[in-house]
């Protein structure tokens, strides 16, 4: 018997108008996320990895149902949630939480770290009161490595690393299915990410939860992830499970993306070829015809100006749209 | 033509007691150099750069030490400094959106720095200012040099920035974190533009970074800091190769790299240590995995050659060395 | 830092007080504020005489220190012989009353129109606003006549209409907070943990409000006072033989040539009101907003230091 995935989205677009409509000039659209397809199973990581403007957050927002779908379906373990509102959605966020990228401003500074913690079992009727939860919120703060005597303490006595942990045990407290982790380390330093990409590798093996780990970095992304998928401009043009993307990607702007990433070596990096992307960035409010990339990319041929490719198989589990790869 | 800082001690006084921001900060940069600092937030690496440019201001105070540019004082009321600041030493900022005035053309930005520090006309500077624009690998310069800083790309902007601060000539350019808002392609377009300028125009680079991999491809040598201190200053290819201090090792190993397989990733367990309280010892110790009696005394910087050193056991492997897996 | 998370409220509430002792106008401010609100909530036991008591034969008498004057009428009497200090202590009740009151019904129905537009954004921002744009640009003064007009004057009169032309003030600062607020991740983190809009503005958008509003309001309630004595002076608001320090100087008006003290003493009890209610406000603004109570920190540390080494 297999599992439906515990996430799946079809054709999912995003748009947003930016300047509104007058009497005689229609609204401009801007298509932050366009026909995006990809699919998540039980107790896999699926990093999506994007620069800005590439829809990545976007995305991120639209599977928690937090910005509004213009196209496609949301799937949350085989049941469609895309028009999913009121007191049904309410539910549903107890399943799948989101753990935000600053941990300097994703806690209320005045609420102290238990009622932190503790909020989603209360506002879930798990629990009637704070102290009540007191047992579980300690063993969610020991869960995520925080000491002994945080609960009772307010955000700003505890540093970044740690209060992403305090983030986390918030996202943990309804035993979810899903975490969306939007760029959960980035604002953390060197040292510290790798505690906190610990800790939710950690935590997967314990509670079999899925993520979709959300970052620009590919260094990190590759640490945590089964597959990876690219996104530019609002499309995805490659999905792969990790090891392919690093050792034979397709797409052109893959392989630029993996070429800019330094290397903390003096030696190779000094000799290192770079692929540099042509041009500007694409402008979303006015994007190119055919691929996204075209633009930007060196290979680009007239049916890449033209068409835009779709994502076919390459090899098992990978997929790219690209015309000429 | 040298910049030197000498025992730099910075303060900040606030309500919750005294941040010691900088404890004793030796580094000096010659032509044609290219120094990186790095560090973790709250290290002082950017307190550095600030107390160099003049920019340290209330509620923080240089409590002692000294900044000498071809051995005349910075720091004396005598002007010396507003003679040098934004002309012979000049800087750029993370984030070139909040450096950049939004209502004034890029242009005339620029014009207005040259018209004010070097007594151009106005023609003469608008002439030098397109020529910038050129020499920072902005196409299409005579068009852009009329734009606002919103029709610009990040890095697009960060090249203006670059442009205005390298307008005066300056022999040292420092850049605070020049590349940390900008996406993974332009981050590399970007540094190749620095070290590109500095062997054209012979600048000594001040690079602050909390990035290795951006230090390994453009810097000659490195300075760790850590807790207001410089910890190691060696060359790039010694740091790299023979980290000496216990905490640049455990940086190394704790930076993702891509050129590796996908192993766990390694962290520095703890978080630093509060810059409030004052402590004698070694500020790394409580992280430290080779830590003894002896680092309950401040370690002092030890110069051999061009090695600076501050541990009581330099060269000692803290960790053991990463299983291939 | 790390080791103060358990507050010590005790502690904190006295280097409050000495914080404000340190800001010399705030502490002459607050030290005013007191004294005024204790003179006139004791008016009855203080004041020498009752305010409605006339004596004929000793009409128009000046203050104490001017020929002529006595230490029985300290601030003198007016036309009716009746004795100025008493009514200045009898008559700041009524102002500082009418004040305390549409303070705080205006802040109430301001801060839930606010949190209403702001919250649901959309339509109901959008009508709520434009209520706001129409009332802000309707002249006060004249929805004031005409709703005495309606009514007829008084002291209740005085509140309904003054809260209803100062709420506006409050709906648009709570509303451009709760606006910017909603955009902070902790309480998109708030809402996507499922919490209900109740929750979310009562746990995690209202208590940001607090400083803010407790600002504005201390700041309002001096355009407050201002008011009642402009409504009160053309006659329209507080009426004999009820009084208001406004009633006064409009009644002192007609005597202004022979007798200033009508005017004069009353004037110095309104603006020495909404001179120290400034100062503390100023004071309040600063200790809410934790950058601006860090810079004072510093500066004040420095300026300490600069004096020791002087010295």
């Amino acid at each position: 018997m297999t599992l439906p995935p515990t996430l799946s989205v079809e054709n999912l677009t995003v748009s947003y108008p930016v300047r509104a409509g007058t009497f005689w000039r229609p609204p401009t659209f801007l298509t932050a996320v366009d026909e995006v397809t990809f699919a998540i199973a039980p107790g896999e990581t699926l990093g999506l990895v994007g620069e800005s403007g590439s829809g990545k957050t976007t995305v991120g927002r639209a599977v928690m149902r937090r910005v509004n779908t213009s196209a496609g379906r949301i799937f949350f373990r085989g049941e469609e949630i895309t028009q999913m509102e009121g007191e049904p959605l309410r539910k549903l966020r107890a399943r799948m939480q989101l753990v935000l990228q600053d941990p300097y401003t994703s806690l209320n500074p005045r609420m102290r770290i238990a009622d932190i913690v503790a909020e989603p079992l209360l506002v879930h009727g798990r629990v009637k009161n704070t102290s009540e939860a007191r047992d579980h919120v300690r063993a969610l703060l020991d869960l995520v490595g925080m000491p002994a005597d945080a609960h009772l303490r307010y955000p700003h006595s505890f540093s970044g690393g740690q209060r992403q942990r305090v983030g986390i045990a918030r996202a943990l407290a309804l035993e979810p299915d899903l975490i969306v982790a939007d760029e959960p380390v980035s604002a953390l330093d060197v040292s510290v990410q790798a505690q906190v990409v610990n800790l939710l590798q950690d935590i997967q093996q314990r509670m079999g939860l899925s993520y979709l780990f959300i970052a620009h970095d590919l260094s990190v992304v590759r640490h945590i992830s089964h597959r990876i998928a690219i996104m530019y401009a609002g499309r995805i043009v490659e999905i792969a499970p990790r090891e392919r993307v690093f050792a034979a990607p397709v797409h052109p702007y893959t392989k630029t993306l993996l070429s800019a990433v330094p290397i903390p070596d003096p030696k190779i990096q000094r000799t290192r070829k770079r692929l540099i992307p042509l041009g500007e960035p694409v402008d979303l409010a006015n994007p190119p015809p055919g691929c996204r990339f075209q633009t930007r990319c060196a290979f680009a041929t007239d049916q890449c100006r033209v068409t835009s490719p779709p994502l076919l198989e390459r090899s098992k589990g990978h997929v790219a749209a690209c015309w000429n790869f | 033509m040298t910049l030197t800082v000498r025992d730099l001690h910075v303060a900040f006084e606030t309500r919750g007691g005294r941040v010691n921001a900088l404890r004793g900060v030796n580094l000096s940069v010659a032509p044609g150099e290219t120094l990186g600092i790095v560090g973790e937030s709250g290290s002082g690496k950017s307190v550095t750069a600030q107390a160099i440019m003049g920019l340290i201001d209330l509620p923080g105070r240089i409590e002692a030490g000294s900044i000498t540019w071809n051995g005349k004082s910075l720091l004396e009321g005598d002007g010396y400094g507003t003679s040098v600041w934004g002309r012979e030493i000049s800087m750029i900022f993370q984030d070139p959106m909040t450096s950049l005035n939004p209502l004034m053309t890029i242009g005339a930005q620029i014009c207005e720095v040259l018209t004010q520090h070097l007594g151009m006309t106005a023609e003469q500077a608008r002439e030098r200012a397109v020529d910038l624009l050129a020499a920072v690998g902005i196409s299409g310069p005579r068009r852009r040099v009329d734009q606002y800083p919103h029709e610009f790309s990040g890095g697009m902007r960060q090249r203006a920035m670059i442009a205005m601060s390298i307008a005066c000539n300056p022999k040292v350019l420092i850049a605070d974190e020049p590349t940390t808002a900008l996406d993974v392609t332009v981050q590399a377009q970007i540094l190749d533009l620095l070290a590109e300028l500095q062997s054209g125009l012979g600048l000594a680079i001040i690079l602050i970074t909390h990035d290795l991999g951006t230090v390994a491809g453009l810097c000659q040598r490195v300075a760790v800091m850590y807790s207001g201190r410089i910890v190691e200053s060696q060359s790039v290819d010694a740091i790299f190769e023979r980290p000496q201090h216990p905490y640049t090792q455990g940086l190394l190993r704790s930076t993702p790299r891509l050129d590796e397989p996908a192993t766990r990733l390694l962290s520095i367990e703890g978080t630093p240590p509060s810059l409030m309280q004052a402590d004698d010892g070694c500020a790394f110790r409580k992280r430290c995995p080779i830590a003894a009696d002896a680092c309950k005394e401040m370690p002092p910087l030890v110069t051999e050659g061009a090695v600076q050193i501050a541990c009581h056991f330099p060269g000692r492997p803290a960790w053991q060395a990463r299983q291939a897996g | 830092m790390t080791d103060q998370g358990i507050s010590q409220t005790g502690r904190r509430r006295t280097s409050l007080f000495r914080e404000l002792l340190s800001d010399t106008p705030a502490a002459i401010g607050a030290a005013l504020i007191v004294l005024i609100v204790v003179l006139t909530l004791f008016a009855p036991l203080i004041a020498p005489f009752d305010p409605a008591d006339q004596n004929l034969t000793a009409r128009l008498a000046p203050p104490v220190w001017i020929d002529g004057g006595s230490w029985q009428h300290v601030l003198g009497t007016d036309s009716l012989g009746r004795d100025v200090l008493s009514r200045i202590l009898h008559g700041g009740q009524v102002t500082l009353l009418i004040g305390l009151c549409t303070t705080v019904i205006a802040l109430a129905i301001g801060v839930v129109i606010g949190l209403w537009a702001g919250y649901c954004g959309g339509r109901a921002d959008s009508i709520l606003m434009r209520i706001v744009d129409i009332q802000v640009s309707f002249p006060g003064i004249l929805l004031i006549l005409l709703i005495v007009g309606v009514i007829g004057p008084g002291m209740m009169t005085m509140i309904i209409v003054l809260s209803v032309t100062n709420w506006m003030v409050y709906a648009r600062l709570v509303r451009s907070t709760v606006m910017s607020l909603r955009q902070t991740p902790y309480v998109e983190a708030a809402e996507l943990v499922g919490c209900r809009p109740a929750r979310v503005i009562f746990v995690h958008i209202l208590p940001n409000l607090i400083p803010p509003l407790l600002t504005l309001s201390i700041l309002e309630f001096t355009n407050i006072v201002l008011a009642e004595a402009a409504v009160s002076f053309l006659g329209f608001g507080v009426q004999p033989p009820a009084i208001s320090w406004g009633l006064d100087v409009a009644t002192g008006r007609d005597y202004l040539f022979i007798a200033w003290w009508l005017v004069a003493f009353p004037g110095i009890a309104i603006a020495l009101t909404v001179l120290s209610v400034n100062l503390f406000a100023n004071w309040v603004r600063v200790t809410t907003d934790p950058q601006e109570r860090e810079r004072r920190f510093a500066r004040d540390l420095a300026a300490r230091q600069r004096r020791g080494l002087s010295s």
